[in-house]
């Protein structure tokens, strides 16, 4: 009985200890695959031009006013819109047209430039339900121009668009994408002058889809009004179908929106509230907002709202109900990103942000960019290492530099907003997350680089610079535009030098702020504040098909014994022996495919365990390595690293290169053993680094982490399977 | 067999540690062989940088583990097939492994060649104990655990979803409980087939009696449980910067410990078999 008693006692024991021994384990491991606490970095240090930064206008020429009242039925997802529609004439020529975008038309069948687009890789799902504006009236000075619209028809218009071939309408009378509208004038407009256009519309929502529209109760209205198309300095339109990978392009102005509402709905929409009530059962919201070219809102009757003051911005936080820790982690995502823009790229000027979360059915309205209001996405847990969330609240916030601030033409030049901004983006979250700004997994850190870098070769070698409607596929689109411009820049900051190409950047988004810039105001802004090889490699970079990959081709390294043979001289034929010097004869041979030209580091380690460094050019002569001065670059290099240099190991000279080639020679008293080409991976534009590296033991010492960690893991395989 | 084998000294694990050993080595190999075809192919593509393969995985960043991926995309559904061809492979021959073993901790007196003929004796039974105890696991995980959950998830889709992630998590862990429940009376039933040689149907009739089941549940709670944590010990020290021969042999000592822990599950099925066979009068 006392023998049992011992034996329940000793298993009891024994089960505990086993139960602690798990437990223990498994918050251990947890523990170690838990993320570090994250805190909004302080701003950078970003140094002005000589003379200072140039001076950012304080407002928009306001070349458009507009005063609309919607009203919203929820049951219908219908908007009844009304108001008025100011232009000033900010051309040098008189106008005898106006030019109207009706944007929700995109939505209206699937014949429409938007979604019949051949543009697979890209978001949109557009086999949702159908959306579409109709003007019911238009009236100038109690004329209704509407009923003499012109449709244009962009078939066959654009040659050099691929998804828009010209084929007939289906029902005849007009086209099939009506996005696109000229209204004639009665009479001219004069250079200087305004016209105050009356208007009332009605918007049918589609089923929300890439941008705008309804799921179940919830609401997006993004380009919902009838939109005035920009009017360039000389007189003609900026106009253009809806197409589906771009959008935005429109003159600075005003917006005074006044949204109705049932009272059960949380409003959220640019700009500030200037007034607001509740009457008759409906929530009635007044928004006014000056120095934008975009009005968007949303509306909900589930939004849960948070306000909070960040970096004197009031920032209004919507989300559904149980988001509060997605809430918390676009909060410090603002934070940190108001500060890190505001220092590089010129302060936030508006009083307001809303940061809109959709819910999950609806997760097609978010991820976009309106003036003073950005939609978000991502999980409602907390953070887990997956830095989802930050990384789509940074990008939308920057687009209110690229894209709001400084109007780029998003149709003819997306790499200006989309490209720019992800660019911005990899700072911000270099800055927040270090190395890990994608994902920090445990040890595991992988950078939002790496989708920079994979845009490089998305699909085609397509020119980064070109317009949206050009690129052959969504895929080739989204590679080039958004990852293949970040790693070009991102290479040039690092190839330049990081400071002069901030300094750039924050020339470019003062400079240009409410302007219409385009691709040569920027090459203009490198050449002057990083360089003329800087702008070159741009203009190569961004204007042309490149392709750049560098490599180690190879490398030898033997005894130099000094001259050995037979030597005929005029005292007759010397023999000579080798000699036991202790020299070695080393050469390490570089690649270089594309003809991009840019500064290459290149490391070589040698058998005493010292390293050295050098920076090569593959490009034209003006462009050659001068033999000396690296050299104390080297010694810099080689300490940082902590390894000491030995004096006679330095490179002793350089092989003149032809462009697609260079041999760097190591003469020295110990062995070259191993080159590794752009060790820091400054070239994000190199298509792949798993050739930049040759080692005289050619991989003889294998894998050992791989051989650990894969027979690790089969391990725990084998014993899921096994007896 | 006869009862009087077993009546001079109970089943037990640490009493075989031939045994042990050599199932370890057995998975051991197996898993060195299928990892060889991983470890190979990216010593081939990595082994010549002079940091050694550490810089694809741990560089931060990671953009060497990008390449990496890009480079090795066609091949890692060939190693993929590999590897899980072999795995099925092993799983079958497990059983075989698993019968000698079983008769190996049930009799500490048994030579290693006998509990290996024992194993081959009762491998068939084993097969179908195996795949049925499987087949009984997914029936329940589908019908207690992913249907309901997924009904719950479709109808709470406007709810907070820590509310619904609570409500969801709910019949997963029923069926949790109803699947480790399966697997403790597959044990049981794993032993009564090795023990007293009995057929399948009489050594599944131990599901009748909820009791040992009930019993050999709590009792290999535990050792689950500390099997799984072990592998959190395994994760806390990959992520330090230690050595790999360090990280290698602590691995190593974790995956022998999971084969302890599992020997330990199989001696306490044993004894318990054994000791309701003898209150029925089975021997």
């Amino acid at each position: 009985m006392a023998d049992a008693r011992a034996s329940r006692r000793r298993e009891s024991i024994e089960a505990l200890l086993l139960a602690a021994i798990g437990g223990i384990g498994l918050i251990m491991g947890a523990r170690a695959l838990r993320p570090a606490q994250v805190v909004p970095a302080r701003p950078p240090s970003v140094e002005p031009p000589l003379g200072g930064w140039p001076r950012i206008a304080e407002h928009a020429d306001g070349v458009v006013r507009y005063t609309l009242q919607a009203k919203l039925d929820p049951a219908s997802h219908e908007i009844d819109g009304h108001g008025t529609i100011t232009l000033k004439n900010s051309s040098s020529i008189a106008l005898n047209d106006l030019r109207l975008h009706l944007y929700l038309n995109a939505f209206k069948n699937d014949r429409t430039v938007f979604r019949r687009a051949r543009v697979g890789g890209f978001r949109g799902d557009r086999s949702r339900g159908a959306g579409y504006i109709d003007i019911r009236r238009l009236s100038l000075a109690g004329e209704d121009l509407w009923p003499k619209r012109e449709w244009i028809d962009h078939r066959g218009d654009t040659p050099q668009d691929p998804h828009t071939p010209n084929t007939a309408p289906i029902v005849e009378g007009a086209p099939d994408d009506q996005t696109d509208v000229r209204i004639p004038l009665p009479k001219p407009l004069p250079a200087g002058e305004s016209i105050t256009l009356e208007v009332d519309f009605h918007d049918r929502l589609p089923e929300v889809t890439e941008r705008t529209g309804y799921e179940g109760s919830f609401h997006f209205a993004g380009q919902w009004f009838p939109k005035l198309a920009r009017l360039e300095k000389d007189g003609r339109w900026a106009s253009f179908p809806f197409h589906h990978l771009a959008e935005f392009y429109a003159d600075y102005g005003s917006f005074d929106v006044t949204l109705d509402v049932p009272e059960t709905f949380t409003i959220g929409a640019s700009g500030p509230v200037v007034s607001s009530k509740v009457e008759a059962g409906r929530r009635i919201e007044r928004h006014v907002i000056d120095d934008v070219h975009d009005f968007a809102w949303t509306a909900w009757d589930r939004f849960v709202a948070r306000e909070q003051r960040i970096e004197g911005v009031l920032v209004r936080f919507l989300a559904p109900p149980g988001y509060g820790a997605a809430i918390d982690r676009e909060a410090l995502a603002v934070e940190h990103a108001l500060r890190d823009k505001n220092a590089r790229f010129g302060a936030y000027p508006y009083p307001v942000l809303t940061v809109v979360h959709p819910p999950d059915d609806a997760d097609e309205a978010g991820g976009m960019e309106y003036p003073t209001l950005i939609t978000t996405g991502g999980p409602w847990w907390p953070n887990h290492g997956l830095h989802e969330i930050e990384g789509v609240t940074i990008h939308e916030l920057g687009h209110q530099w690229f894209y709001g601030l400084v109007g780029t033409h998003e149709v003819e030049w997306p790499a200006g907003d989309e490209g720019f901004n992800s660019y911005a983006d990899e700072l911000a979250l270099g800055t927040l997350f270090g190395r890990g700004s994608g994902v920090t997994l445990g040890p595991l850190q992988l950078s939002t680089e790496m989708l920079a870098v994979r845009g490089v070769d998305a699909s085609f070698d397509e020119p980064i610079f070109q317009p949206a409607h050009r690129f052959a596929s969504g895929r080739s689109y989204g590679g080039r535009v958004y990852g293949a411009t970040a790693a070009v820049l991102l290479t040039l900051r690092r190839t330049f030098g990081a400071a002069k190409l901030d300094t750039a950047m924050g020339v470019w988004t003062r400079k240009f702020r409410f302007q219409h810039p385009g691709p040569e105001d920027f090459f203009a802004v490198l050449g002057e504040h990083v360089g003329a090889d800087c702008e070159a490699a741009a203009r190569t970079a961004f204007s042309t098909p490149f392709s750049y990959d560098v490599y180690a081709e190879s490398l030898s390294s033997e005894k130099d014994r000094g001259p050995v043979g037979y030597f005929d001289g005029k005292d007759g034929r010397v023999k000579k022996e080798p000699e036991d010097a202790a020299r070695w004869k080393s050469s390490a041979w570089i690649g270089r495919r594309g003809a991009l030209d840019l500064p290459v580091d290149v490391e070589l380690r040698f058998a005493d365990g010292s390293r050295t460094r050098r920076t090569i050019r593959f490009g034209a002569p003006a462009y050659a390595v001068a033999p000396a001065p690296p050299m104390i670059g080297a010694d810099v290099a080689a300490i940082a690293l902590g390894v000491p240099v030995a004096a006679d190991t330095q490179p002793s000279q350089q092989s003149p290169s032809n462009g697609t080639w260079y041999r760097l020679d190591a003469d020295g008293p110990t062995q070259l053993v191993a080159v590794i080409v752009d060790p820091d991976h400054k070239l994000l534009v190199d298509r792949d680094r798993l050739d930049n590296f040759a080692s005289l033991s050619n991989g003889r010492g294998g894998a050992p982490i791989a051989r650990e960690r894969s027979l690790a893991w089969i391990g725990v395989l084998t014993r899921l399977v096994g007896p | 067999m006869t009862g009087a084998a077993h009546a001079a000294a109970p089943a037990s694990a640490r009493r075989r540690p031939d045994a042990l050993v050599l199932v370890f080595v057995v998975e051991v190999l197996i898993a060195w062989v299928l990892a060889a075809p991983w470890s190979e192919t990216l010593a081939r593509t990595v082994g010549a940088h002079p940091d050694g393969d550490r810089v694809a995985f741990w560089h931060p960043g990671g953009l060497l583990l990008v390449d990496l991926a890009e480079r090795l995309r066609g091949v890692l559904s060939a190693l993929v097939a590999a590897t899980s061809i072999g795995l099925a492979v092993f799983a079958l021959a497990s059983v075989f492994v698993l019968g000698a073993w079983t008769a190996a901790i049930d009799d500490p007196g048994r030579p290693l060649r006998a509990a290996i003929a024992r194993g081959a004796e009762v491998f068939w039974r084993l097969l179908v104990l195996g795949v049925v105890s499987g087949f009984a696991a997914c029936v329940v995980a589908a019908l207690l655990g992913i249907i309901p959950a997924w009904g719950i998830s479709v109808r709470l889709a406007d709810w907070d979803p820590r509310a619904a992630l609570f409500l969801i998590s709910l019949p997963l862990l029923v069926s949790a409980v109803f699947i480790a429940a399966i697997l403790a009376a597959a044990d049981l039933a794993r032993a009564r087939v090795v023990r007293h040689d009995m057929s399948l149907l009489a050594a599944l009739a131990i599901l009748r009696d909820r009791r040992a089941v009930w019993s050999q549940l709590v009792a290999s709670a535990p050792r689950w449980l500390a099997s799984i944590g072990l592998l959190g010990w395994g994760a806390a020290i990959s992520s330090h910067s230690l050595s790999v021969t360090t990280i290698f042999l602590s691995h190593q000592a974790i995956a022998f410990a999971r084969v302890a822990l599992r020997g330990s599950v199989l001696a306490r099925a044993l004894r318990l078999a054994g000791a309701r066979a003898a209150a029925s009068g089975i021997e």
